[in-house]
């Protein structure tokens, strides 16, 4: 039914597509890639804050705008988890902290979630890694990871 | 190929089945990844 030259060409496209998905699958499950979640829009998520939960637990409400991320400086002690909610307020904007293997997206009218761990004290980056225009290439901010002065 | 076939005969029957069968996956994919992040809120 195929000619012979077409169905060659078919096979060989799905085995190259075969051999990709599997290196996905298997970089999924290497890195532990997880998916952010769809959080119902409020417009509470709007305004930049963090919360504690309690000694360990805080959650970020992170507000993406051009060029910049609100709160810009975030100070947590080690062994925090973090639970990241993100939007915008204008254009589609990345969040990205990929020491933490957190990968979102920063929509307007949308809310995502991811959350991650904070075992190691240090700095992490949050970077904007989608194009939102003229200061894409600046637009940061910062985690400050450090063991609690004791009091 | 035959000694019969003729390059105006030839129809892209299979390339086209295959194609929708790429749409049809990455349709799947993407409404599965949908369903997990609908899921995790």
């Amino acid at each position: 039914m195929l000619e012979k030259f077409e169905k060659r060409i078919i096979i060989t496209a799905a085995a190259l597509l075969m051999i990709f998905l599997f290196f996905l699958m298997y970089a999924v499950g290497r890195f532990r890639t997880d998916l952010p979640a769809c959080v119902p829009y409020d417009k509470a998520y709007t305004h930049p804050h963090i919360t504690q939960l309690d000694d360990s637990t805080y959650q970020v409400f992170m507000v993406a705008r051009m060029w910049s991320f609100e709160p810009a400086q975030i100070y947590l002690p080690v062994g925090s988890e973090v639970d990241f909610y993100v939007t915008s307020l204008d254009v589609v904007h990345g969040f990205d902290i990929s020491s933490k293997n957190i990968n979102m997206m920063a929509e307007y009218g949308g809310i995502a979630k991811s959350s991650a761990r904070f075992s190691e004290p240090g700095v992490y980056t949050i970077t904007c890694h989608e194009y939102c225009g003229a200061g894409h290439q600046a637009m940061q901010a910062e985690i400050i990871v450090n063991y609690p002065t004791k009091r | 190929m035959s000694d019969n076939f003729k390059s105006e005969d030839f129809k892209p029957v299979g390339s086209i089945a295959f194609f929708i069968l790429l749409v049809l996956i990455c349709m799947a994919i993407w409404f599965g990844l949908y369903a997990i992040m609908l899921q995790k809120a």
